[in-house]
């Protein structure tokens, strides 16, 4: 599903991944751990294909990084939900504009998707609220609506529970579990490991752009 | 972007007008190019039809018009009816017998009237031969300098006019930029987006550069209205083709604009 092959990145002459290596195989939940800064988000942008490697190969599905070409990109993205740290709103668009837009972009005509993320997210009764008009835990969920109504084969995480307290965690720890479940391959990223060690069926730590222990 | 598209829409409305006034003066100066004539006054006695054959078949002769006496007094008091004096005391017809000839296209240049009258004046029967000489030559300078000048203006406007549709759909662009990021990061296509960009930049040239036309009609039916000799629209092919050029425009400004997505 996923494969890291010797990568390697250099963001303005510093090093931020040294030669990671790693392999991540259909139906994982593998968790990214490590203090901040240590190279997780760049390691999911990577698998994203939002950014590219400086040395070295990422290999998601049948795309590699040294292959793909930019209208390759939409087909890959397409099959890959990416709960990002940054926010990605239509912002003159509602709640519900938003998910659609990206449902149609999969290609998939069954709406009632729409519905049943809301309802487990608890944002229901927020699908015609415009995003400036929620929360920063609402906002927080549209951004795990948005990967999730891809039903992707591989979800991206990059801290998936900021900004929401204990009970909406749990509600979105137990929604990612479930998506791992029914077949979506996970790779979460965080720095607060021991919430989701119970979840995880891999776990990679990372320190200063380096594997520094494995569970694989 | 409210303000962007009156600018714009105001520089179409400009430059509609100057096609209208370029159109206009055009055709005026084309009739009066028509208007060009020479007078030939005929010796008393000469054989008419001969000479008129003669001189028909002069080269650049486009018609000939044979006045006769009692013509040429009828067109004399009729201009001259407020001056009646002129007339006073005359028991007998003074006007000679003319040909008035009108001109071929390419040979209503100066030049080429100088060689026809010296020729017409070698012909036997003919006493007298004029031509509004100065007009002709002040017809004449407007016809050279007029292309040069309309086309420095016409550029001058489409260059600005350009740059304005230009400047538009580059503001549209910055003010959709967060939104087409957002879509290409949640896997939108290129195609479809920029698909969507000339499709409102392409109705939007439909639009400003028809509502121009519009207005240009309204301010040219004022005009006449206001009694103004002559005055003509365009006609079908030009203003749809000025529509068809800002629509191209557009569309090619709004690609280049999204080439980035």
């Amino acid at each position: 599903m996923l494969e890291f092959n010797n990568v390697t990145k250099i963001y303005k002459g510093k090093p931020v991944l040294k030669n990671i290596s790693f392999e991540v195989e259909a139906g994982d939940f593998l968790l990214l751990s490590g203090p901040a800064s240590s190279g997780k988000s760049t390691i999911l942008q990577l698998a994203y294909m939002d950014n590219f490697p400086t040395k070295g190969i990422v290999r998601v599905m049948e795309f590699y990084s040294n292959k793909i070409r930019s209208r390759h990109l939409p087909v890959l993205r397409r099959k890959i939900g990416f709960i990002s740290q940054e926010e990605k709103f239509l912002e003159n668009k509602t709640v519900f504009i938003n998910l659609n837009y990206v449902l149609k972009l999969t290609k998939k005509r069954d709406r009632n998707i729409i519905g049943g993320i809301l309802e487990k997210l608890g944002l229901h009764d927020k699908s015609n609220f415009y995003p400036f008009e929620l929360s920063s835990s609402e906002r927080q969920k549209l951004k795990i609506a948005q990967a999730l109504v891809k039903s992707p084969l591989l979800l991206l995480a990059d801290e998936p529970l900021n900004n929401l307290d204990d009970r909406e965690s749990e509600e979105v720890l137990s929604l990612l579990k479930d998506t791992n479940t029914t077949g979506t391959t996970v790779v979460l990223a965080t720095s607060r490991e021991n919430i989701y060690q119970k979840y995880s069926t891999k776990i990679i730590y990372i320190e200063n752009g380096e594997i520094k222990a494995t569970t694989l | 972007m409210v303000r962007s598209k009156l600018l714009l829409f105001s520089i179409i409305l400009l430059f509609a007008a100057f096609l209208l006034g370029v159109f206009n003066i055009s055709n005026w100066l084309e009739k009066a190019k028509e208007g060009i004539e020479i007078r030939v006054y005929i010796k008393d006695g000469t054989e008419v039809s001969q000479l008129k054959k003669q001189v028909s078949n002069l080269e650049g002769i486009n018609e000939v018009s044979y006045i006769s006496k009692e013509m040429a007094l009828k067109e004399f008091k009729k201009s001259y009816a407020k001056s009646s004096e002129y007339l006073e005391g005359l028991d007998f017809n003074p006007l000679p017998e003319s040909f008035r000839l009108s001109l071929k296209k390419g040979y209503r240049t100066n030049e080429r009237i100088k060689k026809l009258v010296a020729k017409l004046s070698f012909f036997e029967g003919i006493d007298d031969v004029i031509y509004d000489e100065e007009t002709v030559q002040r017809l004449e300078t407007i016809a050279k300098y007029f292309p040069y000048s309309t086309l420095a203006m016409g550029v001058l406007l489409f260059i600005i006019s350009l740059t304005m549709l230009y400047s538009k759909a580059s503001l549209r662009y910055i003010l959709k930029s967060n939104e087409i990021r957002v879509m290409r990061f949640m896997g939108a296509s290129s195609l479809p987006i920029r698909a969507r960009f000339i499709l409102i930049e392409f109705l939007e040239g439909i639009l400003i550069s028809g509502v121009a036309i519009l207005c240009v009609y309204e301010i040219y039916k004022f005009l006449i209205d206001q009694k103004l000799p002559n005055l003509s629209f365009f006609p079908l092919e030009y203003w749809v083709g000025f529509i068809v050029l800002w629509t191209i425009c557009s569309i090619m400004t709004s690609c280049i604009v999204t080439r980035q997505i």
